[in-house]
């Protein structure tokens, strides 16, 4: 397994043991006392993605105890001014956090998430950067709670031009936050075993339009 | 087959120097083969090893200089591991005299010297996309350029002003 934070110098904002295991098998309980529904298609596919395979897209649950939500909340809002800082961009609000469930088989091709949802007639938000909470560990071999496979990989990462074409494989462990800038077209692939859950969110900007 | 002992003052093989591409990325390196166009980012610990394959560094030079480094008491197995990884993607100038280790593996080092996973030999390979597509691309709205740069991400595709001919917005057409 890789040090996190070399990744930060690839431009990534990546912070080890966000959460600490205890809470992670906390929300873990939450994933399985709520209901899952199909992962929304994302809004910009690039390839590996077909809209006939459901059974072959992850689950997602965006609808669980408030009280857990709004704790989730407010450790993504906290993070906002060291992101600004971080990717010199502008944010201000966050998507409300939905948890992601891969069972084997699973996958999501390779996508960018630049979704945007309009307020009124003037305001879009818009997703400036994803973030992904790991709530189990990847592991090559077949363990209790961990998951084969399932390995996010971020393209165009690396910004030297020899290298900007290859995605970086990440294999983080539980409780370990990764976050990038929406634009970057990335993937999971296929579960080999084991089932992966992760905790994710988009950091957004507001944007005045005429 | 040579003692450990033997080894101690032996030569280490030679770094690949030709057709390679390497950038730093604070104390670790990512390599790109020209040759196979693969790339890989090796940790601290294998650059050390990758940097001190210059034809004169023995292997008793490069364990006292990891010991100084890692605070342990490694022994050349810890070496072997490394090698036997920057060989697997051809980083390594010619063969080099196979080590009696040759089947330890990173759990095994890991145990045998008590040492943090992530100061053990590792090289992660990237991915390489199976299409020819960009790394990234633009969302909708977004400053876009016709000539160079990140390309808009689809359906979006880069519309120009009447009157511009290189710079303009992502903007989905709908017939």
């Amino acid at each position: 397994m890789k040090k996190l934070s070399v990744l930060n110098d690839l431009g990534l904002f990546a912070v080890e043991n966000f959460f600490d295991r205890n809470f992670c098998v906390e929300l873990l309980e939450v994933i399985k006392n709520s209901t899952s529904l199909p992962t929304p298609l994302p809004e910009y596919i690039v390839e590996g993605i077909d809209y006939e395979t459901d059974n072959k897209r992850p689950r997602v649950i965006n609808d669980y105890p408030e009280k857990i939500s709004n704790l989730l909340t407010g450790r993504f809002n906290e993070l906002i001014p060291r992101l600004k800082d971080h990717f010199q961009i502008e944010i201000d609000s966050i998507f409300p956090p939905y948890f992601s469930i891969y069972q084997k088989g699973n996958f999501l091709g390779k996508h960018a998430d630049g979704a945007e949802t309009f307020r009124g007639k003037k305001t879009k938000i818009v997703s400036k950067l994803q973030s992904i909470v790991f709530l189990n560990d990847y592991s090559e071999e077949v363990k209790t709670d961990t998951f084969q496979g399932g390995i996010l990989n971020i393209y165009g990462l690396i910004k030297n031009d020899n290298f900007k074409k290859f995605g970086y494989p990440i294999k983080a462990k539980t409780g370990d936050l990764i976050v990038f800038p929406s634009r970057l077209v990335h993937e999971v692939t296929t579960i080999e075993g084991g089932t992966r859950f992760t905790l994710n969110t988009s950091f957004c900007k507001e944007v005045l339009f005429s | 087959m040579k003692s450990k002992k033997d080894f101690t003052n032996s030569v280490l093989p030679k770094a690949r120097i030709s057709d390679i591409v390497v950038q730093d990325v604070a104390d670790e390196t990512l390599v790109y083969d020209l040759r196979n166009d693969k790339a890989h980012h090796l940790n601290k610990t294998s650059t050390v090893v990758w940097q001190n394959c210059n034809g004169e560094t023995t292997y008793g030079e490069l364990l006292e200089k990891l010991n100084n480094e890692l605070k342990s008491e490694i022994d050349s197995d810890f070496i072997w591991l490394a090698l036997n990884e920057l060989e697997k993607i051809n980083l390594l100038e010619r063969d080099f005299e196979k080590s009696p280790f040759t089947n330890l593996t990173r759990r095994e080092v890991v145990v045998k010297y008590g040492l943090a996973a992530v100061t053990v030999p590792l090289i992660v390979s990237l991915v390489t996309p199976v299409s020819a597509q960009m790394g990234s691309c633009l969302p909708v709205e977004s400053p876009c350029d016709f000539t160079m740069g990140t390309p808009c991400c689809p359906p979006a595709t880069c519309v120009a002003p009447f009157g511009s001919n290189s710079s303009g917005t992502c903007e989905v057409i709908i017939n």
